[in-house]
C-alpha cells in the first residue's frame, strides 16, 4: 500500500531493530508522528550522534565515546583484576548483578573455527599486551559457558598462566531458584564435576 | 517414521512431511538465525547430516539453550519437508560428555571434517558410531598428557574410519603395482587416489607421499593404531607423524582449495599449549 512512501520507508527501516517485526514497526511509526514528535526527533539526533562518535575503548573494547571508557578510567576500579567478556553487553550485566569491582577486557565475540573467527579477530594480541604492562594479578575468564566459550577461555588462560597470571573461570551450574529435577543433564555434569567444598 | 498425505484440491498434492521422533544425534554447527533462534546443523544416525530450524532457543527461558551444544550426545527430534527440518524436542541420550578444553580443537576439527565432506540427508549409521566412538575416546582423554599419541590415533583411526565409509578408502593391505602384501621393512610412496607402490630409489622424486611399511600397517589396523598392540615405541612418533601427513594430503584432495578452519585455529593455538 503506497500511501506514503517516507512512512513505508520508515517503518521499513525501523525493523533493523532487533525483536520488530512489520506490525511492531508499523505501530512505531505512527506512535512517533502522531503523538511524539518531539521525541521522535530527540531520538533521530542521539542515534546520529551515537552513530558517529561511538567506537571502542582503548583499553577495553567496550563501546564509548571516550578514548579511554569510564570503567577504565575511574581510580576506585581495583586494577589487579581484569575480567573477560564476550560481549559489551555482558559488561553491562556483571555491573549491574555483580560487586565485581576490576577491569573488563571485550572480546566482541569467541574463538570459533568452525566460522573462521581467530584469535586475531578478538584482540588477544592487545590483550596480551595489557597484561603485560599493567600490574594484573589475576583475569576471571566470564566467557558463555558454550562450546565456543569453553574453548575462547581455555586459549586465553594458556596466554595468561604463560605470564604468571593467576587465571580463573567463573562456576557454571544450577541456577539460584532452579530446580535440580528440571536442569538438562548437561548443566548438572558441569555442576557436579565443578562442585566444592563446603 | 515418514509419513505421506494426500490433499485433493482439484489435482492431487503429495507432500512428503517428515516427522522424526528422538533420533540418535550430535550437533556440528549453529548459527544464530532471527532473533532468539539458531540454526542447527545435526549428524543423526539414520538420516546423516541434517538442517534444523531451533526456534526461541537463544531466550533466556528456554529449557533447550542448554542442550543444543556440540559434542554432546542427544535424541533429537523434528519434523520437516525440504532442505531445513524444525526441532521440536531434544533430549540427552545417557551422561552428558566433558570434553577437557584442550581437546576442543580436536573435536571442532572432526565437526568441521563431517560438515565438509557429507551431503545434507544421506545416511551414515556406521560414520555415526565411529564418530560417536571417537568423541567418547576424547573425553577419557587426561587432562596432561606428555604423549599426544592418544589423540593422534582417535583422530587418525576418524580419519581412516571416514574416507573409508565416505567410498574414499586408503589401499592399505598390498603393493598396487606388485600386488603382494606391505613388508614393514620397506618405504612406500603413496599415490593419491591409487595407493602404496614401493619406493626404491630415494634419489628421485616421489610422485606421492611417502610412508614406511610400518605406518601402513598401523592405518590398517585400528588396534594397533590406538596402542592395543605395540608398534614399539621408539617407532611411534614416526608412524604418527607419517600417518597424520599422508591423510592430510588425501583429504585435502577431497575438500579442495578451501583451507580448514579448525586447522588454522590448532596451529595457531599449538605454540601456547605446547
Amino acid at each position: 500500500m503506497q500511501i506514503s512512501p517516507l512512512i513505508n520507508r520508515l517503518i521499513e527501516d525501523l525493523r533493523c531493530l532487533p525483536g520488530v517485526g512489520p506490525k511492531s514497526a508499523q505501530r512505531m511509526a505512527f506512535n512517533l508522528l502522531e503523538h511524539n514528535r518531539e521525541a521522535g526527533k530527540h531520538l533521530a539526533s542521539t542515534l546520529l550522534e551515537a552513530i558517529n562518535k561511538i567506537g571502542h575503548c582503548q583499553s577495553c573494547r567496550i563501546l564509548t565515546e571516550l578514548t579511554l571508557c569510564s570503567l577504565c578510567n575511574n581510580a576506585k576500579r581495583d586494577k589487579s583484576k581484569l575480567c573477560v567478556v564476550e560481549t559489551p553487553s555482558d559488561v553491562y550485566a556483571i555491573e549491574q548483578g555483580t560487586d565485581f569491582n576490576g577491569l573488563y577486557f571485550v572480546l566482541m565475540g569467541h574463538l570459533s573455527p568452525l566460522d573462521g573467527i581467530s584469535p586475531e579477530q578478538l584482540g588477544l594480541a592487545h590483550l596480551e599486551n595489557r597484561l603485560k604492562i599493567e600490574k594484573i594479578t589475576e583475569v576471571i575468564l566470564a566467557t558463555n559457558p558454550t562450546v565456543e566459550g569453553e574453548a575462547t577461555a581455555h586459549y586465553i588462560s594458556d596466554i595468561v598462566k604463560s605470564l604468571d597470571i593467576q587465571a580463573t573461570r567463573i562456576a557454571h551450574g544450577v541456577p539460584i531458584g532452579g530446580e535440580i529435577e528440571y536442569i538438562d543433564g548437561g548443566t548438572l555434569s558441569h555442576a557436579f564435576s565443578g562442585r566444592r567444598a563446603v | 517414521m515418514m509419513s505421506g498425505r494426500y490433499v485433493a484440491w482439484g489435482t492431487v498434492m503429495i507432500t512428503n512431511k517428515q516427522r522424526v521422533q528422538f533420533q540418535p544425534a550430535y550437533v556440528l554447527h549453529q548459527r544464530p538465525y532471527k532473533d532468539a533462534s539458531a540454526i542447527v546443523e545435526i549428524f543423526s544416525a539414520e538420516y546423516g547430516r541434517h538442517g534444523l530450524v531451533a526456534n526461541g532457543i537463544k531466550r533466556s527461558t528456554s529449557k533447550r539453550r542448554g542442550l543444543v551444544q556440540s559434542f554432546q550426545p542427544l535424541l533429537i527430534s523434528w519434523v520437516g519437508r525440504g532442505e531445513l527440518g524444525t526441532l521440536t524436542a531434544i533430549e540427552l541420550r545417557g551422561h552428558a560428555l566433558i570434553l577437557k578444553p584442550q581437546y576442543f580443537c580436536s573435536a571442532f576439527y572432526m565437526n568441521e571434517l563431517l560438515l565438509r565432506l557429507l551431503q545434507r540427508h544421506d545416511p551414515h549409521v556406521e560414520l555415526f558410531s565411529c564418530y560417536d566412538k571417537a568423541l567418547r575416546a576424547l573425553a577419557v582423554l587426561p587432562r596432561c598428557s606428555d604423549a599426544n599419541w592418544p589423540l593422534q590415533a582417535i583422530l587418525r583411526s576418524f580419519e581412516v574410519s571416514l574416507l573409508q565409509l565416505l567410498g574414499y578408502a586408503l589401499v592399505l593391505g598390498h603393493d598396487i603395482k606388485t600386488n603382494e602384501p606391505i613388508n614393514v621393512e620397506y618405504q612406500y610412496d603413496y599415490l593419491l587416489d591409487h595407493g602404496p607402490t614401493r619406493y626404491l630409489d630415494s634419489s628421485i622424486e616421489p610422485c606421492g607421499v611417502v610412508v614406511s611399511g610400518l605406518t601402513l600397517k598401523a592405518l590398517s589396523n585400528p588396534k594397533e593404531l590406538n596402542g592395543e598392540i605395540s608398534v614399539g615405541d621408539s617407532s611411534m612418533p614416526l608412524v604418527f607423524n607419517e600417518a597424520k601427513r599422508l591423510l592430510r594430503s588425501v583429504l585435502d584432495a577431497y575438500l579442495g582449495h578451501k583451507p580448514l578452519q579448525s586447522r588454522e585455529m590448532y596451529r595457531k593455538t599449538k605454540p601456547l599449549a605446547g
